[in-house]
């Protein structure tokens, strides 16, 4: 199978987050093996992530999402411009106390990898999910 | 409400339409439309998209097609962009009402995309500047 991709772009504001969600569910039509709704949830707070912490929820940047699937995986990574996030996404929840870091653990539990990539100014949080064998 | 915008950016192959019909299908749960009105919308944009890639990238692969779906309070616009062959002046005011309605198939593929497209949006524009040429496709969101 070769792989099939299509890229979205988005304005840095929150009202366009959903539309990206919606677009990727309706993809989820070609993995049906896969939780759609934890697909678009891992997308969404991706991209929330990206506006909030790297734009600091300023409007007038790019946020640029490219979905693609192979025979083994479904890759979405999410790519910013803006302010690095300047510590790794953890897959431990925080104390019931403390303010944010819950968008690392929500995603990890969407998804099988997730990490980081920074060139230049360019960072992308690629998700990863692989396709159950039938 | 503020016009919401997304573009979908894909390769000019066949295969890639595929994907931005399901994405159109996905992205019109945010509109107030029923099923036919979606499924409309997303035969519309998947054969213009097809109509893109054939004529004026004429089939072939490494070319960006781009789209953008914008949508505000009355609206949904939808504005495909290629940089391949430009459609002759006046195709597009073509007299396709003549087509039989009855007999889909016998319609020839020059034809059919913008007899689909007039039968699936409310209105249709197209213009090409500069090397850049544009695919207007307009939906009310609400009856007027």
């Amino acid at each position: 199978m070769v792989d099939q991709t299509i890229t979205f772009t988005i304005e840095s504001r929150l009202e366009n987050v959903a539309l990206v969600g919606e677009a990727v569910l309706g993809l989820c039509a070609l993995t049906p093996q896969l939780d759609s709704n934890q697909i678009r949830m891992a997308v969404i707070e991706g991209i929330n992530n990206a506006v909030l912490h790297a734009y600091h929820n300023e409007p007038g940047h790019l946020v640029q999402v490219t979905w693609c699937l192979n025979a083994d995986s479904l890759r979405i990574d999410i790519t910013d411009w803006g302010h690095p996030l300047g510590r790794e996404l953890s897959r431990q929840w925080p104390d019931e106390h403390q303010e944010g870091g819950r968008g690392g653990p929500l995603m990890w539990t969407c998804v099988d990898d997730l990490r980081w990539h920074q060139q230049g100014d360019t960072k992308t949080l690629s998700l990863c999910k692989r396709l159950p064998r039938c | 409400m503020s016009t919401k915008t997304i573009t979908l950016t894909i390769d000019s192959q066949l295969e890639n339409s595929r994907l931005v019909g399901l994405a159109i299908r996905g992205l019109c749960q945010l509109l107030p439309f029923d099923t036919e009105q979606t499924e409309g919308t997303e035969l519309g944009v998947v054969e213009a998209v097809n109509h893109t890639i054939t004529q004026a990238y004429g089939n072939e692969a490494g070319n960006e097609l781009s789209l953008d779906f914008s949508v505000d309070d009355d609206h949904l616009e939808i504005q495909i962009y290629d940089t391949g062959k430009a459609l002759e002046p006046g195709r597009l005011e073509a007299d396709t009402e003549l087509l039989p309605t009855e007999d889909p198939m016998s319609w020839n593929e020059a034809d059919s995309w913008l007899a689909i497209l007039r039968q699936t949006m409310d209105r249709v524009d197209y213009y090409s500047v500069g090397g850049l040429n544009t695919l207007v496709l307009r939906k009310r969101l609400v009856a007027s």
